[in-house]
């Protein structure tokens, strides 16, 4: 059997824009396999903020699989044995959140690459099953992306970007404004131009970088850069119901 | 403790529409919907993962964003639907009702006496709530689906079942007795949905009808109040736009 490809590391590294969807605000393995039509390249599913975990894992990444789209998992620690375990039960990629230092970055690739480049445990993986070589093809098709989102690790830019082998490096506003003494104001000036200068920074060194989009900001994001987007589906579904409840209350009386 | 109203009871006897959300069988979605004040969830038990075992949970999640939840049953069978009234369900959505005695089982499962018979047991809706079985029945919703040409020719006998409060007209199995399957919205399928409706309104009752991203106007002007719309439409179509745009980057 042939190891299952990671779609969303192969169009990035071809240069291509990716767009995953979020699994915020609709989740679930069932619900994620209906999403097959509008073919999304990946899908995050949350584990910092919301219930991925262990018992759920495997589910919900069958589900993306079996619709082609490559099951991206954000995890809630820099920890090893937690990001090697989350590649175990299925995932493809691997979202790690706060990583401050260089260290951290490398921490990052040790759990998440079988050796030479790392000491991820020697497990064969949902996605390694029946297939001959797992271990050497594996770190083929792993992708890491490492969220930068305290101000100490833009400061630390130049030599988390020394690390290899990861594959996104993103820049969210929302932590990001917490550490630079404006909680709540992502959108506050001084933050989004921090957000900016870094991802043109990444991209600066030859790295990929990325962004929650949706339509009216992907063209800023795509000039500074970004080529990884995350779309939130919540607004998409206000928006359809707001739709239908404007003709309803137009309509009926 | 107060019972917890029906909110979709009140907003058809106000003679308001009501728009049901369907493919939410998840719990943290639904709480998600809060912001937009949503009316009603379907959580669907007939096609889907809905089951006793989510029931409690699901129905929860919409209690707390004030949303009425309604609970698709696999048939018309006296124990599936109040056990689902039992686990939380403020309405029952009951598939392929074809006659009068289908419409009296369905009443006769949905209330207690005096109106029907429903199994004798307290619901996480009644928990704490003094006289709970004197009261229930002023906030159950019952919902029957007339999707089979059978139910067409019953309709008058049907219609005459009172404590009904939508009678539902479902064009994808119409569809197939039709000879059209799959388009649920030809024009033969929206004429004889067309048609059912004006029955149902005619005899002063309500009725539904599915509005989806392709028939959500025609639906809303049909004389239906009751209309079963999904997320996914919503999804695909925001997420379509925004993968087009960003690929012609």
């Amino acid at each position: 059997m042939k190891i299952r490809r990671n779609i969303v590391k192969e169009r990035l590294h071809q240069g291509k824009t990716v767009s995953c969807l979020a699994a915020w605000g609709y989740s679930g393995p069932d619900h994620i396999e209906r999403l097959g039509p509008f073919q999304p390249h990946g899908v995050f599913l949350e584990g910092e903020h919301g219930n991925i975990d262990p018992p759920n894992i495997s589910n919900f990444t069958r589900s993306c699989d079996i619709i082609g789209a490559t099951p991206i998992v954000r995890i809630n620690q820099n920890d090893q044995g937690v990001i090697y375990r989350t590649l175990d039960l299925g995932a493809l990629g691997i979202a790690v959140p706060h990583v401050n230092n260089k260290e951290e970055a490398e921490n990052v690739v040790e759990g998440g690459k079988f050796y030479p480049l790392g000491k991820r445990g020697s497990f064969t993986s949902r996605q390694g099953i029946g297939v001959e070589n797992y271990h050497d093809l594996a770190n083929d098709q792993t992708m890491l992306i490492v969220l930068l989102e305290d101000i100490v690790a833009v400061e630390n830019l130049d030599s988390i970007l020394e690390v290899d082998h990861i594959d996104v490096f993103m820049v969210p506003s929302g932590d990001l404004a917490q550490s630079m003494g404006l909680p709540g104001q992502a959108n506050h000036p001084d933050v989004q131009k921090v957000v900016d200068e870094t991802m043109r920074r990444i991209t600066k060194k030859g790295r990929i970088t990325g962004a929650i989009a949706n339509k009216d900001n992907v063209k800023n994001l795509y000039d500074n850069g970004a080529t990884f987007f995350l779309c939130d589906p919540r607004p998409y579904m206000s928006e359809g119901f707001e739709k239908y409840q404007e003709f309803a209350k137009r309509n009926i009386k | 403790m107060e019972l917890r109203k029906n909110r979709i009871k009140q907003r058809l006897r106000d003679g308001k529409h009501v728009i049901a959300i369907e493919n939410m069988n998840d719990a943290d979605s639904v709480e998600q919907f809060a912001p937009n004040n949503p009316h009603c969830f379907w959580f669907e038990g007939e096609h889907f993962i809905v089951n006793p075992q989510n029931i409690g949970d699901l129905t929860r999640a919409a209690d707390l964003i004030n949303a009425t939840s309604i609970v698709r049953v696999p048939r018309p069978e006296y124990q599936l639907i109040y056990h689902a009234f039992d686990l939380g369900a403020q309405g029952v959505a009951v598939p392929h009702v074809k006659s009068r005695a289908d419409a009296e089982l369905v009443v006769k499962s949905s209330k207690f006496s005096p109106i029907g018979q429903r199994g004798m047991f307290t619901s996480r809706q009644g928990i704490g709530v003094e006289d709970y079985f004197r009261k229930a029945n002023d906030e159950t919703f019952i919902l029957v689906f007339i999707e089979d040409l059978e139910a067409i020719e019953n309709l008058d006998e049907i219609l005459e079942v009172d404590n009904i409060d939508v009678f539902f007209v479902g064009p994808g199995d119409l569809s197939q007795e039709l000879g059209h399957i799959g388009e649920q919205n030809h024009p033969e399928v929206n004429k004889v949905v067309q048609e059912t409706i004006n029955r149902i309104t005619k005899k002063g009752r309500v009725a539904g009808t599915v509005a989806n991203i392709y028939s959500y106007e025609w639906a809303m002007q049909t004389g239906a109040r009751f209309f079963l719309s999904g997320t996914l439409d919503w999804i695909g179509k925001g997420f379509n736009e925004f993968k087009e745009l960003s690929e012609k980057l």
